[in-house]
């Protein structure tokens, strides 16, 4: 539990700042360092077991079948960790309440603060490599809500911007390497991972998953190439920079290296990509690093340096690099923090970070520039300081090895190069702003810092001398267990004493220090050279290529999505006909062994007929009333083939959609140019969707063929045997229709009520053009309601309702039913509202539409729902036989209710879109706003 | 067993009631909210019914299978119908505060109760003709929703939308008719069973193929989709939203039907191409989102990019995968109605959609905001959300399914959505407001503004929702699990169809 | 007997239908394709009691029966489009 609590009490202590803001600066700061306190206190309370290598696991079940468990573990690595984030981050928190000015949200800061030090907690001490990477991921948001903190600064938000880019990248190649090792493994459990290293370096993937975890290690500790986020993410608050981007999450990075060490290292692979990696960020971050003027800048860089240093000795392979390195990191947390805080100072009291107008601070603030100074020694690597101490280990290392054979030897020299860059910048960070003349231009009139600005700086500062002076004592026993933790295997002998005679790291180190004074010294050439080059700044490549991707996108994006209709369909079919055609080919024949009908002449004159009456209809497709009648021509040829197939009921119905439909045609025709243009599209694309139509059409042709030749056994006997006994009908489609498939006709004529619903809604405001002359220019007749259209119209009516209901009645047992009757209904009700007009049929019309669509639907609905009710399934039918006195037998069915209820939707529906049609041309037409 | 019709004749009813009552939009709105609640309590109890017997099955008119219409209700059904409940009652507390008075007139409740029925019949049914009809009932009422306003833009979008719509119900109907003459029946599970003994299994795959196309419009597969970000961008928000929560999942509710039920013979073809399709989705979509500047038209094309994970997960046709995709359709249908539902606050509060016009959100309306950033959060796919579940299960049944080539696509097309939702962040939440939009439309400092609640709370639920699967992954992980276990067995469907006799 | 008698009167009301689809294609005038399609309907019932008289059913005559009467209402419909354009006012 000791583990869960040291991330927990940060956890919770997130919400603290939130609530405690409204008590004062003071009493804020105070309220939010308590979580952090207590839990360094757990922490520091596990001590002795973590000095005697004994980790401390906690584990609970979360996913167990995803291998998904949220486990934690304290070793000696994590423990190392867990101090410098608990220990800074406290210290921060102090130094933090003194920076922030009174316009800046303290208490969502410190919240977002501490957000990130539960996160970076999280990272240390998982044990479960999703749970790892979810720590992994949140200290990538953090440190995105960090940077941008000052959001109305555009730099802020841009490097903000980068940095989650580049980070959350690398931790999705991360995800990729971890649930590949977990694959490789088989266990998801940090500890038992370590122990299989020879397993995963065996394996075949083990290249892919050492450059993906690499890749995620490398972008969040800034190595090269993809150290350009870190420079801008100091647009961040200083405190930020001090924390997050020299102690805590860019170490997170060297963490994980170090963390996996013992189950991915070892190979040459790691080898060369590691070490070779660490010694070119090494050697460009010490480079540019010289060439900065910001503070904060040079200070970044530098960080870049040395976490390649550290980089570096990870790669080496050796077990006193791992060692150096794990003393690097402890070292170079505490100079740098207390560096960066130092140049806070500097930035809040003189009002610049420019090194250029910083001259002669320190008869300003002696006692803040001694400290910087003494912390700048330290990163030069200065004796008595600790960072001296961790250089020399690693210059020993270098010496070490024979990685490149017989060119081995540059490794030290170049090491001893960038040691030589290194101290070159300390040296310009020390004299430039401390000393070298007097400031220039400063916003400010430089003065000492609130006193307890100072004090974590001083306690850093002290820190890195006393270890300086007494390593042994001070982190010798903190060292080994890290050590420990890393290798996982017992240490070797090596000494932290700080003398260990005149040997080449001693003149590496000499060298390096006289060197780097040269290089100060000589720095206007220098800066000269330099200049030489363009400055290429990362942020606008980086921008660079995101407009540059952006802008593909957007081409790529109006190529396909240019909003054409046509183009979309041409897509469509062309997909449709090459994933229908290609499982054809492979098919052996076409033709099954079903017996073909035998061709009579009038049969192929009426399929001719009908082909030619569809070309017809596609020639004409821009003079509309031609085409309309070559459609009626088609429909008309199809009903009859039903008649001819022995299907009356869908002749019947097709016959009086056909009317319906040509009615609605000329209701609409009249607002439409009587005739379109002739706007041919290009000859090539004509020629294209010709093509493409043919083929199209001839798949689907092969595709009935084939289906229609082949012997087919069908549930149809089955309806035709209990149509009488099961359904109490003769017309089995009827039957079918009601009864068997009843729940179908529900959604039909629930459909049908929403198109006319919708149809309903379109004609409302919609503004029309209405012709004064026809197509040829002829004026209209004057005669609106012809009499003798109107006398015969009027005899028609009654005529037309008689067959309706008698279609109606017995369509459960001939030909006919409720649709077929409806339609009938409803154009005859047409054809009175075209001979005598609309407001003739006002006065006889009394109830709206909508009603008789919602009546019709309901009733249909209550039918089945009254099966219900009487126990049986949703829309059960039920019939019985009566004997009436002269009709003779009788037969009642449910299913006549039902019929009713579509003859209902259907009349209020054709009705509702053909009547509010014709009346758009009256002064009954819908107005906006009436419904 | 009527416990079944129960969540469709809800919606059935509150439509015809809705359209009875069509002058008085008072009731027409009391309506509405009873009866998606009612619709969200029953569904909740078939859920359990079904956790309880397996499967429920309903032959109505009391006709066995294969000659009478059956609903089938399997685990994923039942799930899906529980969203549908979920998102439905979200969006009619939305609308009680967002639909503008000229749409109420016109129907607007019944087309949305209607559109209900035809999803709710759409993801019961167990026959396919009958699935042909309920996709015509949801695409005349989403074509009657989408042309509600009247105005140009709703047109031209609502055009391109129900022609190729209707082009794909042609597909569909031509795909029913071969299907029936070739083996017979129209009945689900009676299909699965006759279809090995077809002769010509060329044949089948070619229908199978002419299914995929046509369910793929629906679903706004690769290269099927232009509809979809040419349409859901114009209408009110409320409809936007309940369409890229639910519309597309029916398509992809039936693909998944289908290709674990029906057409299982030819994996090697059918299912490779699905691959294919599923990553050029994932791709494309995110990438049209990379280049649009509109918040809604981002939104949409994210739809498209998120599908490609769920047909992914039917592709890898492996028991994990098909868990990823259940998971996935679950996590993302809360997320994306959400997503929406906030464009439409930040359009009431602000003017526009546009994201040169939008800013300064963070600072005033820091609920809008974390509002926003949990659904964006979980779409990226950042733990403990529910996107970070359904990627995380997709992506570990591609590695282990060695699909590494689709995995590496999805992984980063995942940074890619991130980038897109801090796109949005950065544009609409952090950047100040731009002038011209704060003379006409300056922010409040208030929290919420006043008569705004109806339109946060739909939000709030939904986001907890996304909080609710991420931290109690386990037991969803264990419903999801179950549903595909009954995906993968089509013996059972058929068996529970078939062998019950009414 | 019957039946090729029905055959015979069958092609030539099939090949009137066919002379009529010729007076649709050329026209000249619409009102000319009016009465053609008008013409065709009528053929059609006669193809179709035809139709009812071979298979010995009386089942299709109440199509003959719509066609008859929906017949007449398009070509009013369609006449009166030629003349007023607006069909319903």
């Amino acid at each position: 539990m000791t583990a869960l609590w040291i991330l927990l009490l940060p956890a919770l202590g997130m919400v603290v700042p939130l609530l405690t803001a409204k008590w004062g600066r003071n009493g804020c700061t105070l309220m939010t360092a308590l979580a952090p306190l207590a839990a360094l206190l757990v922490l520091l309370q596990a001590t002795p077991s973590v000095f005697q290598a004994i980790p401390i696991v906690s584990t609970f079940e979360w996913v167990p079948i995803l291998g998904l468990s949220v486990s934690f573990h304290l070793d000696g690595l994590g423990y190392l960790f867990g101090l410098l984030i608990l220990g800074i981050g406290l210290l921060v928190i102090l130094y933090a309440r003194y920076y922030l000015s009174d316009r800046d949200n303290m208490g969502r800061f410190y919240a977002y603060l501490i957000f990130f030090m539960s996160a970076m907690l999280g990272v240390v001490l998982s044990n479960n490599v999703v749970q790892l990477w979810f720590f992994w991921e949140l200290t990538s948001i953090s440190s995105f809500l960090l940077i941008s903190f000052w959001s109305h600064k555009s730099d802020a938000r841009k490097g903000a911007r980068m940095a989650l880019t580049v980070t959350g990248a690398g931790g999705l190649a991360l995800l990729a390497a971890l649930l590949l090792m977990a694959d490789v493994t088989g266990t998801y459990e940090v500890r038992e991972l370590l122990q299989q290293g020879d397993v995963l370096r065996a394996s075949d993937y083990y290249t892919v998953i050492v450059v993906l975890f690499l890749l995620g290690a490398f972008t969040k500790s800034a190595q090269f190439p993809f150290h350009f986020w870190l420079p801008h993410a100091m647009a961040a608050p200083t405190p930020v920079s001090a924390y997050l981007h020299s102690a805590t999450m860019v170490k997170a990075g060297v963490f994980l290296m170090a963390r996996f060490y013992p189950a991915l290292s070892g190979t040459e692979l790691w080898f060369v990509i590691v070490s070779l990696t660490g010694m070119i960020t090494m050697l460009v971050g010490a480079y540019l690093a010289l060439f900065k003027h910001d503070l904060k800048g040079l200070l970044a860089y530098s960080t870049i340096s040395h976490l390649g240093l550290i980089t570096l000795l990870l790669g080496l392979n050796t077990q006193l690099a791992a060692i150096a390195a794990v003393f690097h990191i402890i070292n170079h947390a505490v100079f740098k923090a207390s560096l960066f805080m130092a140049a806070g100072i500097i930035d809040h009291e003189s009002g610049t970070r420019d090194m250029r107008k910083l001259n002669g601070l320190f008869k300003y603030m002696p006692y803040t520039a001694t400290l910087a100074m003494v912390a700048a020694a330290s990163m030069a690597g200065v004796p008595l300081m600790n960072g001296f101490l961790s250089k020399e280990m690693m210059f020993a290392e270098t010496l070490t090895q024979e990685t490149l054979g017989a060119l081995s030897w540059w490794i030290p020299v170049l090491a001893t190069l960038a040691g030589a860059l290194g101290v070159a910048y300390s040296l310009r960070f020390m004299h430039d702003v401390f000393f070298n003349g007097e400031p220039i231009d400063l916003p400010r009139t430089p003065h000492e810092p609130p006193r307890f600005m100072r004090v974590p700086v001083e306690f850093l500062v002290v820190l890195c001398v006393f270890v300086g002076i007494i390593p042994q004592f001070m982190v010798g026993d903190l060292l080994a267990a890290a050590s420990l933790a890393v290798l996982q295997h017992e240490l070797p002998y090596y000494s932290l004493s700080l003398w260990h005679g005149f040997n080449l790291p001693l003149l590496m180190s000499v060298v390096a220090v006289i060197g780097g004074a040269v290089l100060y010294w000589h720095r206007r050439h220098l800066f000269h050279f330099y200049g030489q080059f363009a400055d290429r700044d990362a942020k606008q490549i980086f921008e660079g290529a995101v407009q540059a991707l952006q802008t593909a996108m957007v081409a790529v994006n109006h190529w396909l999505d240019n909003a054409s209709l046509q183009r979309f369909m041409f897509l469509l079919v062309l997909l449709a006909l090459i994933l229908a055609a290609s499982p054809l080919l492979h098919l052996h024949e076409t033709v099954g062994t079903q017996p073909q009908l035998a061709l009579n002449w009038v049969v192929g004159l009426a399929a001719m007929l009908l082909i030619v009456a569809t070309l017809l209809t596609v020639w004409w497709s821009h003079r509309r009333l031609l085409a309309l009648i070559a459609l009626s021509v088609v429909g008309l040829i199809v009903s009859i083939s039903f008649a001819y197939f022995s299907a009356p009921d869908l002749a019947l119905t097709q016959l009086s959609v056909e009317v319906a439909t040509i009615i609605l045609f000329l209701l609409a025709l009249f607002f439409l140019p009587q005739s379109s243009p002739v706007i041919d599209s290009p000859f090539k694309i004509i020629v294209r969707d010709l093509g493409v139509a043919a083929l199209f059409g001839s798949v689907i042709g092969t595709l009935c063929y084939v289906m229609l030749t082949r012997p087919l056994t069908s549930i149809s006997a089955f309806f035709l045997e209990n149509s009488v006994p099961g359904g109490g009908g003769t017309n089995v489609v009827n039957v079918i229709l009601v009864d068997f498939r009843g729940f179908d006709t529900l959604g039909e004529i629930t459909v049908l009520g929403i198109a006319a619903l919708g149809i309903y809604k379109l004609l409302a405001r919609i503004p029309l053009y209405m012709p004064t002359t026809d197509s040829k220019g002829h004026r209209w007749s004057q005669d609106r309601h012809p009499v003798l259209l109107a006398l015969v119209s009027q005899s028609l009516l009654p005529l037309a309702l008689l067959v309706s209901a008698y279609i109606f009645l017995r369509g459960h047992n001939l030909p006919g039913g409720g649709f077929i009757a409806g339609l009938i209904t409803a154009v005859a009700l047409v054809q009175q509202y075209v001979a005598h007009g609309v407001d003739w049929m006002k006065g006889r019309i009394v109830f709206n539409y909508q009603a008789i669509i919602a009546a019709g639907l309901l009733i249909a609905t209550m039918t089945g729902v009254g099966s219900m009710a009487f126990g049986r399934e949703f829309l059960t039918t039920w019939f019985d036989y009566v004997s009436w006195p002269i009709v003779g037998k009788f037969e009642i069915a449910s299913a006549l209710i039902f019929d009713l209820g579509v003859y209902l939707t259907v009349v209020g529906a054709t009705l509702l879109i053909l009547a509010n049609l014709g009346k758009l041309t009256t002064t009954e037409r819908l107005r906006a706003g009436e419904g | 067993m009527n416990v079944l019709a129960i969540p469709l004749l809800i919606p059935l009813f509150a439509g015809a009631l809705s359209l009875a009552l069509w002058r008085s939009t008072r009731w027409q709105r009391v309506i509405a909210v009873l009866a998606t609640a009612s619709l969200l309590v029953s569904s909740i109890v078939l859920l359990q019914a079904v956790l309880q017997d397996g499967y429920v099955v309903l032959h109505t008119a009391q006709w066995a299978a294969p000659f009478g219409i059956t609903l089938v209700a399997d685990l994923l059904a039942a799930i899906m119908v529980v969203l549908t409940g979920i998102i439905a009652f979200v969006i009619a507390i939305y609308s009680l505060a967002a639909t503008p008075a000229g749409h109420e007139k016109f129907g607007y409740y019944p087309l949305l109760h209607l559109l209900l029925a035809g999803v709710v019949g759409s993801f019961i049914t167990g026959d396919l003709f009958n699935l042909f009809v309920w996709f015509e009932v949801m695409l005349l009422a989403s074509f009657a929703l989408l042309t509600l306003g009247g105005e140009r833009a709703q047109m031209e979008g609502a055009i391109k939308y129900v022609t190729l719509n209707l082009f794909s119900s042609a597909i569909f109907l031509m795909a029913v008719g071969l299907l029936y003459g070739m083996v017979g029946t129209l009945n689900m599970a009676d299909l699965a069973q006759k279809i090995a003994q077809v002769e010509d299994q060329g044949m089948i795959t070619v229908v199978a193929m002419l299914f995929l196309i046509s369910f793929g419009i629906k679903a706004a597969a690769f290269p099927l989709f232009f509809w979809l970000p040419a349409s859901y961008h114009t209408p009110q928000v409320a409809v936007s939203a309940l369409f890229a929560g639910l519309l597309t999942k029916v398509g992809v509710y039936a693909l998944f039907r289908v290709f674990t039920l029906i057409f299982v013979h030819d994996v090697a073809y059918t299912h490779t191409i699905l691959l294919w399709i599923a990553a050029l989705t994932m791709l494309t979509g995110v990438l049209g989102a990379a280049a649009q500047f509109e918040f809604r038209r981002i939104l949409s094309f994210h739809i498209v990019s998120q599908i490609g994970y769920m047909l992914l997960g039917l592709a890898l046709f492996t028991p994990l995968a098909i868990i990823g995709g259940v998971f996935y359709i679950m996590h993302h249908i809360l997320v994306k109605t959400a997503l929406f539902l906030v464009s439409g606050i930040s359009y009431r509060l602000l003017g526009s959609y546009e994201l040169r016009d939008l800013g300064g959100l963070y600072r005033k309306k820091p609920l809008l905001a974390i509002l926003f950033l949990i659904p964006a959060l979980s779409l990226a796919g950042i733990p403990p959300l529910s996107g970070f579940f359904a990627k995380f299960i997709v992506l570990r049944a591609g590695i282990e399914a060695e699909a590494y080539v689709v995995t590496g696509i999805a992984l980063l097309v995942g940074l890619l959505t991130m980038y897109s939702m801090i796109k949005i962040w950065a544009e609409v939440f952090w950047k100040a407001t731009p002038e011209h939009t704060h003379e006409q439309k300056p922010l409040t400092d208030a929290v919420v503004d006043r008569g705004h609640w109806p339109l946060y709370v739909p939000i709030m639920i939904l986001g907890c929702g996304t909080l609710l699967i991420g931290f109690y992954g386990q037991p969803i992980f264990v419903l999801a699990e179950q549903a595909a276990a009954q995906l993968l067995n089509p013996q059972g469907y058929i068996d529970a169809v078939l062998g019950v006799q009414p | 007997m019957l039946e090729s008698v029905l055959l015979l009167v069958s092609l030539m009301v099939a090949v009137a239908l066919v002379l009529n689809a010729w007076r649709l294609m050329i026209g000249p005038s619409t009102a000319d394709r009016i009465l053609a399609l008008d013409t065709m309907y009528i053929n059609s019932i006669a193809l179709i009691v035809l139709l009812g008289l071979y298979f010995q059913t009386d089942l299709y005559y109440e199509a003959a029966l719509l066609i008859a009467m929906l017949g007449f209402v398009s070509t009013a419909a369609l006449a009166k489009y030629l003349i007023r354009g607006d069909i319903i006012e």
